[in-house]
């Protein structure tokens, strides 16, 4: 039998950096560097910092929070193409990474509008009870201008300068995450308790 | 022996190999239904259909050995293709049917072949039997065996259209079976992803969720089920469940997210397609 799939939080990776200017293939997104543009120095890939992300998760709520029931960070296997017409169950994604010269290039800035309008839009009932959809806005290499936000008061946007910014950003917000859904599951009104359950249930898959 | 998942097999899953297991109450109408035409043959020289009809298809004296080979392999070809096609569906996939039906249709030839033959042989039919033996003389059996098999499948063709209705207490794996070829397709493309680049459509994602229903429910229906089937079952739900589960924790936001098969998922997906 598989071992248990952990519970995670989804993050859509907005950029195009998994499609090469020239005719070579395609770039697996997990190796996307997100601050490498705008800083040569900066180099720990998306998926090193999931790594880091979880690994402190792991650090911070040891002792407090069983490791069954914690919730882990991830991000998705595929970068704006996911975004395609708007469709799909937003539902279920908790955040975004968005890179600003992406969103300047081409069509690309309609489909963040879209993406933002359908997180704000589908944001479950529980995250909007006890937090919010988290996007973490990159710094521009080619001085492109940050992207514009429906306003919502689901959508946290938070300008992140590099990856140590990032990575606290993103813990900070998943550790209270974790803390609430342990302590609502347990102390919260029937209501909070169904909301929780739901959210794990059917959003965190 | 073993079986297709490395366990050992019980008595039972081990006859299921090369015979199809009926319930007690179907091999007490099929025993029944057979001994009665055993009767009226042996006895009032009666076949369900005649073979003086059927002239030389059933016995013809001036047949050469090779004619009566041929014969007797288009009965058994057709005697197995009814016989496969009648239990498929009660088996997880068609090699376990397929195996299962061969053991069945020889058995059902030779005994017809028996009946066949013990109506022909009136005085002593051991010492002739013994006789043909002892010269070595396979002739006389290759004849019973070809009218065994040819009066088998034109028997059980008006059986089946006049009143049998076949097994009703067998769990009936159709929509399983249905289902397993299409998302044995698409989980070749989402194998396939990491080299063509071409991800799941949303149309195609649904038809996972779709097809993957289908086949649990189909698993968990009520009815006996064939020993192989029985043992086999709990194992592929089980891969099931998880690839249903690995399934909707990839396809979020949609099922482009799709990458390719992780390493996590490859045993269960070995195992769906081993036992579907």
């Amino acid at each position: 039998m598989s071992p248990a799939i952990a519970k995670e939080v989804q993050f859509l990776l907005f950029t195009d950096w998994d499609h090469p200017p020239r005719k070579s293939a395609k770039r697996p997104v997990e190796n996307w560097p997100p601050f490498l543009a705008a800083n040569p120095r900066d180099v720990p890939r998306i998926k090193d910092l999931k790594q880091a992300i979880n690994g402190r998760i792991d650090g911070r709520l040891n002792g407090s929070i069983d490791s069954v029931d914690r919730i882990y960070f991830r991000h998705t296997n595929v970068g704006i193409d996911l975004v395609g017409n708007g469709d799909g169950s937003w539902d279920k994604v908790q955040g975004a990474i968005v890179d600003p010269d992406t969103t300047a290039r081409s069509q690309n800035a309609a489909k963040l509008s879209r993406v933002a309008t359908n997180l704000a839009r589908q944001a479950p009932e529980y995250l909007r009870l006890r937090s919010k959809v988290l996007i973490c806005l990159l710094p521009s290499a080619g001085g492109a201008s940050a992207p514009t936000f429906p306003a919502a008061p689901v959508l946290a946007v938070k300008s992140t300068a590099n990856s140590q910014d990032l990575m606290s950003e993103v813990l900070t917000w998943l550790t209270a995450l974790n803390v609430h859904i342990d302590d609502d599951r347990m102390n919260a009104t029937k209501e909070v308790r169904d909301a929780v359950e739901e959210f794990l249930e059917k959003k965190l898959l | 022996m073993v079986g297709a998942l490395g366990k050992p097999m019980a008595a039972d899953e081990l006859l299921n190999v090369l015979f199809y297991v009926p319930t007690k109450k179907d091999l007490l109408a099929n025993g029944l239904m057979f001994l009665c035409a055993a009767v009226l043959a042996a006895v009032f020289h009666y076949f369900p259909v005649d073979p003086a009809t059927l002239g030389a298809l059933v016995r013809d004296p001036a047949s050469s050995l090779h004619q009566n080979l041929l014969a007797l392999a288009i009965g058994g070809i057709v005697n197995y293709a009814i016989i496969f096609f009648a239990i498929d569906k009660f088996f997880l996939n068609s090699k376990e049917s397929a195996s299962a039906a061969l053991g069945t249709t020889v058995l059902i030839c030779l005994l017809y072949a028996v009946v066949w033959g013990g109506s022909h042989l009136h005085d002593r039919p051991w010492t002739m039997v013994l006789a043909w033996l002892h010269a070595r003389d396979v002739r006389p059996f290759v004849v019973a065996l070809r009218a065994g098999s040819i009066l088998a499948c034109l028997s059980s063709v008006p059986l089946k259209a006049w009143t049998f209705l076949g097994n009703q207490e067998f769990l009936d794996f159709s929509a399983l079976r249905k289902a397993a070829p299409e998302w044995k397709n698409l989980v070749k493309k989402i194998e396939d992803i990491p080299h063509t680049g071409v991800p799941l459509t949303a149309a195609e994602g649904d038809r996972m969720n779709a097809l993957l229903a289908a086949m649990l429910a189909a698993l968990a229906g009520v009815g006996r089920r064939q020993p192989v089937a029985r043992r086999d079952s709990p194992q592929l739900e089980g891969a099931l469940r998880n690839f249903q589960a690995w399934f909707a924790h990839e396809a979020v936001p949609s099922a482009a997210n799709i990458n390719g098969l992780g390493a996590g998922i490859r045993e269960d997906v070995r195992t769906i397609r081993q036992l579907s």
